[in-house]
């Protein structure tokens, strides 16, 4: 009786019980571990190890995007990235941003950014945008939201919410040269402060605290809406379409609505989530990603942006609706606009703070361990949206979008060349502009790190 | 009570809940009903069911694990083994994948996870030659294989 004369199933039971470490170890031994561990138990691994990647940067062996996973980890511990802006500075207020497996979406004012996302083999290279201005320059009209809308991987469909409490679906053209409005929803003429997309359904909160539950593919169906007694900031529709987040301002801002199966939402039906004993208000909501830190029910787990600069961590599976987790940079206790979760190990925590276009970053297993980085350009402006998927974040402020990227492979040039920011960059000798290094600090230290080499070093891929 | 007849011939007499931690049996007990006839159990020997009987005896009362069990693999799993069955599972390799062989037949999901984890923790943090020296395992690949695989598998040494 030996190891390797245990049946397969038994051999992946123990697999399963093992890291990355031990299941390299263990292929390296003989032939027959080497299949079985090559075969099947990498994907085991990383069924255990989920990521929330929206595009996809690898396209390899099971093996090889744990290899990948375990270098982009390593990054985020690090802090070790690439931070660039790759938009020209456009000057409009309240950008929005939205991202899927192959395009990035930046609405700013009139004009939408469509940047495609190449694949695989380019490691999730950004090209060139393409610029579309759906309306004459007017800011009563500015774009306020957006978001992709499901049509089989294809990230043509778009769903814009603007000032004037428009919201319209877009389609793309596939030349890419034109944007056209194919819907348009009932709305109320309010603006469109925040909007929450899962499958086809859509969720909007217009400034006068209608929130809106739209169904995407019929336009000519009335939304059912709720309405709420202060102004909605922000509203997150949970993945698994039981729950609706919206963020208000006020005593008791942040509740979540249960919502039936059939859709029409009831007021009565609320949980209040407690935050801090004065009024106070909540910018931006998002649930936890899948990963093992966060339990099977991710969904359930809500993070949202405060007023006063906390991020707080409520989880729907317990009983009192205290934050169970509250996250702040003691250096800034600025406003906390947009609020983002993925990153290295699936749990990193993302706030973009009101002032100084400062990123601030947890990563939950170690929640006073934090650190902020600014944002390339160093705009004195809020983060207004932010993106996380397992090796990235992007990033909008008032002038630019920007990326901090934890690929380990990843090079400023992955990114469009930005000409004119890069001449502002050469004749202020403003670094951050240039790619590779923004500044940032630790939340558990007393000076700002401001050491010129980034803590960069080449990491050869499997 | 129950009687098991083993492959050596052997029988053993125990309390039906003892022997219902096995689902094997308890399906069995289920679909025959109540007999006095022995169940026969061809592919454990006595030896190492009387050692799976003292683990179902002193486990006997422990709750019922989920009927549907939770399928999502993100699930919050302990990875620590009880003071006793450290020490019950404490034997010769040989016997150790007897037991969980025999759990796994018997369909004993919970001293199957104990035997699994027992050898997950044996191999945790060991180089491959260790393992190998570890479980007698036959090095069988040629030294190019052995270089080109042990290239692809050297990232995760630097944690």
């Amino acid at each position: 009786m030996s190891m390797i004369t245990l049946p397969v199933e038994i051999l992946l039971a123990i697999c399963h019980e093992l890291e990355a470490y031990e299941l390299c170890s263990l292929s390296r031994t003989c032939r027959k571990l080497h299949e079985l561990i090559e075969g099947l138990a990498w994907k085991d691994y990383l069924l255990r190890h989920p990521r929330s990647s929206i595009t996809h940067r690898i396209n390899s062996s099971p093996q090889q995007q744990a290899a990948y996973n375990h270098a982009v980890d390593h990054s985020w511990h690090s802090r070790s990235y690439v931070a660039c802006a790759f938009s020209e500075a456009w000057h409009r207020v309240g950008p929005a941003l939205a991202l899927t497996s192959n395009r990035l979406a930046v609405g700013a004012g009139e004009q939408i950014h469509l940047f495609p996302v190449l694949g695989n083999s380019h490691s999730g290279q950004l090209e060139s945008p393409l610029t579309h201005r759906i309306h004459a320059r007017d800011a009563r009209r500015d774009v306020t939201a957006i978001a992709f809308l499901p049509d089989g991987e294809q990230g043509r469909t778009l769903l814009i919410g603007r000032a004037d409490g428009l919201v319209q679906r877009y389609h793309l053209s596939p030349d890419e040269r034109t944007l056209h409005a194919t819907a348009r929803y009932d709305h109320p003429t309010s603006c469109v402060l925040s909007l929450s997309v899962v499958n086809d359904t859509a969720v909007t909160a217009a400034r006068n605290g209608v929130v809106s539950f739209i169904p995407t593919c019929s336009p000519w169906i009335q939304p059912s809406t709720l309405q709420v007694h202060s102004k909605p900031w922000s509203v997150h529709f949970s993945p698994d379409r039981n729950m609706l987040a919206v963020g208000t301002i006020g005593q008791h801002p942040l509740n979540v609505y249960f919502v039936l199966p059939s859709g029409p939402l009831s007021s009565h039906r609320r949980a209040v989530l407690s935050g801090p004993a004065r009024a106070s208000a909540v910018y931006g909501i998002t649930h936890a990603p899948s990963g093992s830190i966060w339990g099977s029910s991710s969904s359930q787990v809500f993070v949202s942006g405060w007023f006063d600069g906390k991020t707080r961590v409520h989880d729907m599976r317990q009983k009192d609706r205290t934050a169970c987790l509250s996250l702040s940079d003691p250096w800034d206790d600025s406003p906390v606009y947009a609020v983002a979760a993925g990153g290295g190990g699936s749990c990193h925590i993302a706030a973009g703070s009101s002032r100084h276009g400062i990123v601030r970053l947890w990563d939950v297993r170690q929640p006073k361990a934090g650190w902020s980085a600014f944002s390339p350009g160093k705009d004195n402006s809020p983060v207004y949206s932010l993106v996380m998927e397992s090796s990235r974040v992007f990033g909008v402020t008032e002038s630019r979008a920007f990326v901090m990227d934890f690929d380990p492979s990843a090079r400023p040039s992955d990114y469009p060349p930005t000409p004119i920011a890069m001449k502002n960059a050469v004749r202020e000798n403003d670094q951050s502009l240039l790619g590779e290094w923004t500044p940032h600090y630790l939340h558990c230290m007393t000076k700002i790190d401001i050491s010129r080499q980034p803590a960069r070093r080449e990491r050869r891929l499997a | 009570m129950v009687t098991l007849t083993t492959s050596d011939n052997e029988t053993f007499t125990v309390d039906k809940k003892v022997a219902e931690k096995s689902v094997l049996i308890k399906n069995m007990l289920e679909d025959v009903g109540e007999s006095d006839q022995a169940i026969p159990l061809p592919n454990v020997t006595a030896s190492v069911l009387k050692k799976v009987l003292e683990w179902c005896e002193h486990h006997k009362d422990d709750p019922a694990p989920p009927e549907n069990e939770d399928k999502d693999d993100t699930r919050k799993r302990t990875t620590d083994i009880s003071e006793w069955d450290q020490k019950f599972i404490a034997v010769d390799q040989e016997m150790l994948f007897e037991i969980i062989l025999a759990a796994n037949y018997l369909d004993i999901k919970a001293l199957l996870d104990v035997g699994c984890k027992t050898v997950a923790n044996m191999i945790k943090g060991k180089s491959p030659e260790e393992i190998r020296k570890l479980f007698n395992i036959v090095n069988d690949f040629t030294p190019e294989e052995e270089a080109q695989i042990k290239k692809e598998n050297e990232w995760a040494e630097d944690r």
